[in-house]
């Protein structure tokens, strides 16, 4: 009987549950005021063999607080690796781990740890095509996540990531992705996120980044543009967030082969 | 006591003739025979033998004496020449009859055997002189002999004289015989020729014409020839004195020459018209007289001598044959005239022999009808050489010894030669007849040693003169002709080089380097032509083949500096690595070796490049060519080679002379 009771009451609160917040759902999205940070990146491919690579990111990043936009205060540090395979000129794939610091959103507040680790386990599938006299990549990357939030009470949770990202080379100033030449790089990408504690956020976010980058040579290339992401918040699907990001990327790839092994293999088709 | 009686005095007698006959006897017995080698006129030798005693140590030839000297020529003419000298001595003397013959025989007819000798036929020619000695002397016949030999028998005589010698002097009669002509006179006691000389020479069919040659006791007087009725016609010689008749006083006693000879061809035979005619004309008169002349010349004229030396000489044992003389009246040349006759003479050869040169120089015959000045000058010249050949005869007569035997002035009165040049002369010049006048000297009327002198130095001195110019013209024309085409070729290598440095032609190979040198270059060329325009013919025809190759040098560097800048690119391409851009999975490329590239592109080249165009000559064009070629060779060396230290090295900044250290330039 007991059970029964409690079965009864259970689905009433359950069923209830909806129209009580069915009953504080907004008739319309709401956005919450934009935020403003600084990502500084560095992006190092090293070439270990033919056809594998170590890929090492290391990525600093600010946001902007009461006092200071864009570096008011420190965000997170990356640090992202993994090994390449080189496919073929058009198509490599990664696999690798992340770990990412997440620093304290309100610096001084003891019920906010200063920092928390978040590890992922990444893997990615990029395309890459030529196009007259640039280059259009198809990036898919997948990510696993196990992340926490800084404030002390916080519980573990474990996501999945589904990014789409879709960005071009396009060079301004020399007939092809050359040294010295300046490049405009339209940027967007989507990413999904899925797991338990997603209920109505798949939409993580979603990012336009023009950036302008500069290759300086074969194995040196800077970029700096402005991103603008958007995406729904975990606790509320309906609510999106803001951003605007200022973004500086330095690429660095080295050749780490024995020098008879760098010869490169003969280009037919070029 | 003893000695005056009568029968002693026989006895002593008959004891010094006994001892005289004895050591004659003795004497007589030693009779030597010699044979061996000799020479005969010092020059020929041959086999000789002779007989000969010796009396006080010294050889006395007696008897038969034969020398005779063969060479066989069986290779060339199959033939044998041969001489033979042949007679007697006596006591050392030539001694009754010698005979001297000259062969040259060639082996004809059939073969046969004498005993144990192989005997041929043969045919030839002989020469065949006869005479008797006595006492060393030449006395009684003396025949001469030319003849044809046909398998061994006399055939043809083509020369026969028999005379007669006393006691060295030729006198009495003479026979003679040359074919189609006899002979016959006869010699003084003092061996002049003398009376009538009769040659008979032998027209067609069975006639004959009598010639008749009257001397004076050596001096040529009358001379006749028979008519067709018995009649005496008298030929006439202007000039050749026949008048004084004595063969004394104003008479030259001369030995005869063949300038006593001449002296008859000079003078001018005058006969009638219808005389003549009957000879067919003077000329076949002239012929049997030149015929007649001949005979005497060889029967006169050292009848004794065989090619220049007297055949009875070639051995001693004999008196030299005295001459056959002849007497003549000498018209002899003052000293003054005898220098302007031998001046003349070689003035006129002289004159000859610039005519001869010019007249058979190609170059003359090709130029006249082109060249105005070659053409108006060989008319002159053709004029010249006319008028010289006209002259020529009376000049080489009077030049000659023997027109001193004749009257030389009487036969010049006679001798119808004037020299008369033209007002105007015509010739030819590209089909086109011009007419232009030339200064030649006064026309020569009167022919005297003195005006003929004046006439030919004037002539000498144009002749000259206009030889030069003709050869100057034809130089000059020829040199112009060749100089014409070489400067059409020089003036297409300069716009050559302005084209292809102008990049007028639109190459697509024209580069910076070409670039670079153009103002340079077309500076040089434009130099060079201008000092070479500036020259004189004579400098041009030296210069142009110089001046033209060093146009062609600069045009030569237009390929080089093609070549280089292909070779730039290949450096460049050398010195670049194709790297694979992870991020934008592009290859891209990169500079190796960067700072040595650095310096390259730019500290050395353009050190090379500008010092290409500084100062730029045609001679000194390759070395700097050189000098970027080696750059280059350097810089492409260097790419395959570690460079580790030098990059280091370069790091700084270095100024150029350092950096040309560093790399070994």
């Amino acid at each position: 009987m007991n059970r029964y009771i409690y079965t009864v009451v259970i689905f009433i609160i359950t069923s209830a549950a909806p129209l009580v917040y069915g009953q504080n759902r907004p008739g319309k999205s709401i956005v919450n005021a934009p935020t403003t940070g600084m990502w500084n990146g560095f992006y190092g491919k090293f070439r270990l063999t033919n056809k594998i690579f170590w890929d090492a990111q290391f990525h600093y990043r600010r946001v902007g607080d009461d006092q200071l936009d864009y570096v008011g205060r420190m965000a997170q540090i990356y640090n992202r690796h993994a090994l390449s395979y080189l496919v073929n000129n058009r198509f490599s794939v990664s696999l690798g781990g992340v770990l990412r610091l997440n620093f304290t959103p309100e610096p001084g507040n003891s019920n906010f740890r200063n920092v928390v680790l978040e590890p992922r386990i990444w893997h990615e599938y990029l395309f890459a095509m030529p196009l007259w006299n640039s280059m259009v990549y198809h990036r898919v990357r997948i990510e696993h996540r196990w992340s926490v939030g800084n404030a002390t009470d916080a519980e573990w949770m474990f996501r999945n990531r589904w990014r789409y990202k879709f960005y071009m080379n396009i060079p301004l100033n020399k007939p092809r992705l050359m040294p010295g030449a300046l490049y405009f790089t339209p940027d967007i990408e989507i990413i999904m996120q899925t797991g338990a504690r997603v209920i109505d956020s798949p939409l993580e976010d979603f990012r336009v980044n023009p950036s302008l980058g500069y290759i300086f040579n074969p194995n040196v290339k800077f970029t700096a543009g402005v991103m603008y992401t958007t995406g729904q918040t975990l606790s509320a699907g309906y609510v999106y967030t803001s951003r605007w990001i200022l973004r500086t990327n330095l690429y660095i790839s080295m050749d780490l082969r024995k020098k008879q092994a760098r010869i490169p293999s003969t280009r037919f088709f070029d | 006591m003893i000695l005056t009686r009568p029968g002693h005095q026989v006895c002593i007698i008959l004891f010094l003739l006994i001892t005289l006959w004895t050591r004659y006897l003795s004497a007589q017995s030693t009779l030597h025979t010699y044979k061996g080698k000799a020479a005969l006129f010092d020059s020929v030798s041959g086999k000789v033998s002779y007989q000969y005693f010796l009396q006080n140590k010294d050889t006395i030839k007696n008897g038969d004496y034969l020398f005779q000297h063969f060479v066989e020529y069986y290779k060339e003419t199959d033939s044998i020449h041969g001489l033979e000298l042949g007679g007697k001595f006596v006591q050392n003397l030539k001694h009754g009859p010698w005979h001297f013959t000259s062969k040259q025989l060639s082996i004809s007819g059939n073969v046969s055997t004498i005993g144990t000798k192989i005997q041929y036929d043969a045919s030839g020619k002989e020469l065949l002189y006869n005479t008797q000695f006595q006492n060393g002397k030449v006395n009684g016949p003396y025949t001469i002999t030319d003849r044809h030999i046909e398998e061994s028998q006399p055939a043809d005589t083509q020369f026969f004289v028999r005379m007669n010698y006393q006691d060295g002097l030729i006198t009495g009669s003479l026979e003679g015989f040359m074919p189609g002509m006899k002979v016959s006179g006869q010699f003084d006691k003092d061996g002049f020729p003398d009376g009538d000389w009769i040659f008979l020479h032998q027209l067609s069919g069975d006639k004959s014409w009598k010639e008749i040659r009257f001397y004076d006791h050596g001096f040529f007087s009358r001379h006749y020839y028979e008519g067709p009725n018995g009649q005496l016609n008298e030929l006439k010689h202007i000039g050749f004195d026949t008048l004084i008749k004595s063969g004394k006083g104003l008479l030259t006693r001369l030995p005869a020459s063949t300038a006593y000879f001449r002296a008859l061809d000079y003078s001018n035979i005058v006969m009638n018209v219808s005389e003549e005619k009957a000879f067919a004309g003077k000329n076949q008169l002239q012929h049997y007289i030149s015929n007649a002349n001949a005979f005497m010349q060889k029967t006169l004229i050292a009848p004794e001598q065989y090619n220049k030396k007297s055949v009875w000489q070639g051995v001693e044992g004999s008196d030299k044959m005295s001459p056959i003389r002849v007497k003549v009246s000498k018209f002899s040349y003052t000293e003054q005239e005898r220098l302007l006759n031998e001046d003349n003479k070689r003035i006129l050869d002289e004159t000859n022999s610039l005519l001869y040169n010019c007249f058979n120089n190609s170059n003359t015959h090709t130029n006249r009808y082109i060249n105005r000045d070659v053409g108006l000058f060989y008319e002159v010249l053709t004029v010249y050489s006319r008028q010289l050949a006209g002259v020529a005869p009376v000049i080489n007569f009077l030049a000659d010894s023997a027109s001193e035997y004749v009257n030389h002035y009487e036969i010049l009165k006679h001798t119808p030669i004037t020299l008369n040049y033209p007002e105007k002369l015509k010739y030819v010049i590209q089909d086109t007849v011009v007419a232009a006048s030339h200064p030649f000297p006064e026309n020569l009327q009167t022919l005297t040693s003195e005006s003929i002198n004046k006439h030919l130095n004037f002539v000498f001195e144009d002749v000259r003169k206009i030889v030069i110019l003709i050869e100057k013209a034809i130089v000059n024309y020829q040199a112009q002709g060749a100089l014409s085409i070489k400067e059409d070729r020089l003036i297409a290598m300069k716009d050559s080089v302005i084209h292809l440095f102008s990049n007028q032609l639109a190459d697509k190979k024209y580069n910076e380097l070409h670039a670079a040198l153009k103002d340079s270059i077309l500076q040089a060329s434009e130099h060079i032509f201008q000092k070479y325009a500036q020259k004189d013919l004579l400098k041009k025809l030296r210069d142009i083949d110089s001046t033209y190759a060093c146009l062609e040098t600069f045009a030569a560097a237009y390929p080089t500096l093609i070549e280089y800048h292909n070779r730039l690119h290949e450096i460049d391409e050398e010195y670049t690595r194709s790297v694979w851009n992870p991020y934008t999975y592009t290859y891209m490329e990169e500079r190796v070796k960067s700072r040595l590239y650095t310096v390259f592109e730019k500290e050395l080249f353009p050190y090379f490049k500008n010092n290409l165009s500084r100062a730029l000559t045609c001679h000194n064009i390759n070395q700097k060519l050189g000098a970027m070629d080696t750059l280059l060779k350097k810089m492409q060396k260097l790419r395959m080679v570690d460079t580790k230290e030098l990059e280091k090295q370069l790091r700084r900044k270095r100024n150029i002379d350092e950096y040309l250290t560093l790399l070994g330039l």
